[in-house]
C-alpha cells in the first residue's frame, strides 16, 4: 500500500456500535425520574449490530444522515426527505430483523417482553448468520 | 421524601397537550451553553420539538420534552428492547451532545435521563452542583479518543512460528518424526501458537496501552463483545483515552508510531473520535 502511514488510522466518524456502547453504558449516570434498566446493553448492542450491516450499505448509498446538523436550517428539507426515507428504510430493516431471528425462536412473534436467556443466544446465532451472509 | 415525590402526571398543558417529561443530554456551565443557544441547534430526540435550557445558578441543563407514551417508565422499558427504535434515539441523543462538546466542556449523561417537572431538574443541578463542577472542569479543552486494536489472526499466527524458539524446534521435530508421531507433535503446536498468539496480543495491548498514556491525561479499558470482527480482523483490545486539544497531534503521531511498530505482526490499531468524554463523566 503506498499510503500505508496514513491508512494504519482512521479517524472515521462514529458508528452506531461505538455509539451505543458509549451512550447506553458510559455517561454520567443520573438517576431522572423514570427508571430504566439498561442492564441488556450486549444483547441489545448484538440486535443492533444485526442492523449495521445494514445501515452501513444505507450509508454507501447517501443515508449518512447523522453526519449533518439536520436541524441546520439550510438542509432542513433534505434532511426531512432524508428522514422519511430512514424510516421507510427502517421498517425494511426492522422486518429483515423479524426473518432473521423468527426461525431460531420457538415462539412466533417473540414474546416482547421476553428476554431470556434462550432468546440471548437465538439472537446471537441470527447475528453470527448475517454477518456471514455479508461477507 | 414525601414532598420531593414526583407527581405522576407532570407537564399537563393547557392545549391538551399529552403529558411530557424532559430528556436531560448533558450538563454544563450556563452561561457558555447560553452562547451555543444563540446559534443553529442540532434536532432533539423526538423531531417535533427544540431544544431547551434548563438553568440553576451557574450550571444548565440541555433537554427537550419528551412525550411520556413512548419515555414512560413502561413504553420506554418496552421501547428499549427494540433495536430500530433505540438506534435512532441513540444516534441523535449523540448528535446532541456532540454539538455541545465541541463548542464547550459538558458532562455527557448517560441515554436514558428523564425528569417529570423543570423544578426536578433545577432541583438535580443544584445537588450534584459541585460534583458537575468538577466533571465539567476536569474535562475542560479534552476529548476522548477510542482506540481500537484488531488481529489479524492467520498473519499473527504465521509469525509466532518465527517468534518463539521452542515452537521452532517443535516444528522441526515434526518434521522428522514419523506421520502418527507427527500428527501429535503438529496437534500440540497448534495450541501453544494459539496462547502464544494471546499472550502476544495481551503484550502489544499492554504496550500501546503505556505508549499512549504517556500523553493522554486518562485512559479506560472499554468491553469488546465476544467475536466482533471487521474487515480489519477480530478486535483484541479497546480503549479510551481522554487528551487534550492541543496535545492531540502528539497523540495521533505516537499512534502512528506503535501502529507501525507492530503491522508487520499482524496488528492494525484503528483510532475513532474525537467523542465526547462518555467514559470519563463518572468520576
Amino acid at each position: 500500500m503506498s499510503s500505508e502511514r496514513s491508512s494504519l488510522i482512521t479517524a472515521r466518524p462514529p458508528g452506531l456500535v461505538d455509539v451505543l456502547d458509549r451512550i447506553l453504558d458510559k455517561g454520567l449516570v443520573i438517576a431522572g425520574d423514570i427508571k430504566v434498566s439498561l442492564a441488556n446493553v450486549e444483547l441489545l448492542t448484538l440486535q443492533i449490530r444485526l442492523l449495521i450491516c445494514s445501515i452501513d450499505k444505507a450509508e454507501q448509498i447517501g443515508l449518512n444522515w447523522w453526519r449533518y446538523d439536520t436541524n441546520l436550517t439550510t438542509r432542513a428539507e433534505r434532511a426531512e426527505a432524508e428522514n422519511v426515507e430512514l424510516r421507510e428504510r427502517l421498517a425494511e430493516l426492522e422486518h429483515e430483523v423479524r426473518q432473521l431471528t423468527v426461525p431460531t425462536a420457538s415462539k412466533k412473534g417473540r414474546a416482547r417482553s421476553g428476554t431470556s436467556r434462550s432468546r440471548g443466544a437465538a439472537e446471537t446465532a441470527a447475528t453470527k448468520k448475517s454477518r456471514g451472509r455479508n461477507r | 421524601m414525601s414532598a420531593r415525590e414526583p407527581k405522576k402526571m407532570s407537564r399537563e398543558t393547557k392545549s391538551g397537550r399529552k403529558p411530557e417529561g424532559f430528556y436531560v443530554y448533558c450538563i454544563a456551565g450556563r452561561e457558555s451553553l447560553s452562547k451555543v443557544f444563540e446559534d443553529a441547534l442540532p434536532g432533539a430526540i423526538e423531531s417535533d420539538v427544540a431544544l431547551e435550557l434548563i438553568a440553576q445558578e451557574d450550571l444548565a441543563a440541555v433537554v427537550s420534552p419528551v412525550p411520556l407514551s413512548d419515555y414512560g417508565e413502561d413504553a420506554l422499558q418496552q421501547h428499549l428492547t427494540e433495536a430500530t427504535w433505540t438506534a435512532v434515539r441513540a444516534m441523535r441523543h449523540e448528535k446532541v451532545v456532540e454539538h455541545f462538546s465541541r463548542r464547550t466542556s459538558v458532562v455527557p449523561l448517560r441515554f436514558g435521563t428523564i425528569y417529570l417537572e423543570r423544578a426536578r431538574v433545577e432541583q438535580m443541578l443544584s445537588e450534584r452542583g459541585a460534583e458537575l463542577r468538577a466533571i465539567i472542569e476536569r474535562l475542560r479543552g479534552r476529548e476522548e479518543w477510542g482506540l481500537n486494536i484488531y488481529s489479524d489472526r492467520a498473519k499473527l499466527l504465521e509469525n509466532i512460528a518465527t517468534l518463539s524458539p521452542s515452537l521452532r524446534e517443535l516444528s522441526e521435530s515434526a518434521d522428522a518424526a514419523t506421520p502418527g508421531q507427527s500428527y501429535l507433535i503438529r496437534k500440540k503446536i497448534d495450541t501453544m501458537r494459539a496462547s502464544v498468539a494471546r499472550e502476544e496480543t495481551k503484550r502489544v495491548a499492554a504496550k500501546v496501552e503505556r505508549e499512549l498514556s504517556k500523553i493522554g491525561d486518562d485512559v479506560r479499558h472499554l468491553r469488546v463483545l465476544r467475536d466482533e470482527a471487521t474487515e480489519h480482523g477480530e478486535l483484541a483490545a479497546k480503549f479510551a483515552f481522554l487528551v487534550d486539544r492541543n496535545r492531540f497531534d502528539e497523540f495521533r503521531s505516537a499512534a502512528e508510531r506503535v501502529a507501525e511498530d507492530y503491522t508487520s505482526a499482524g496488528f492494525r490499531l484503528e483510532l475513532t473520535g474525537p467523542w465526547p468524554a462518555y467514559n470519563f463523566a463518572n468520576g
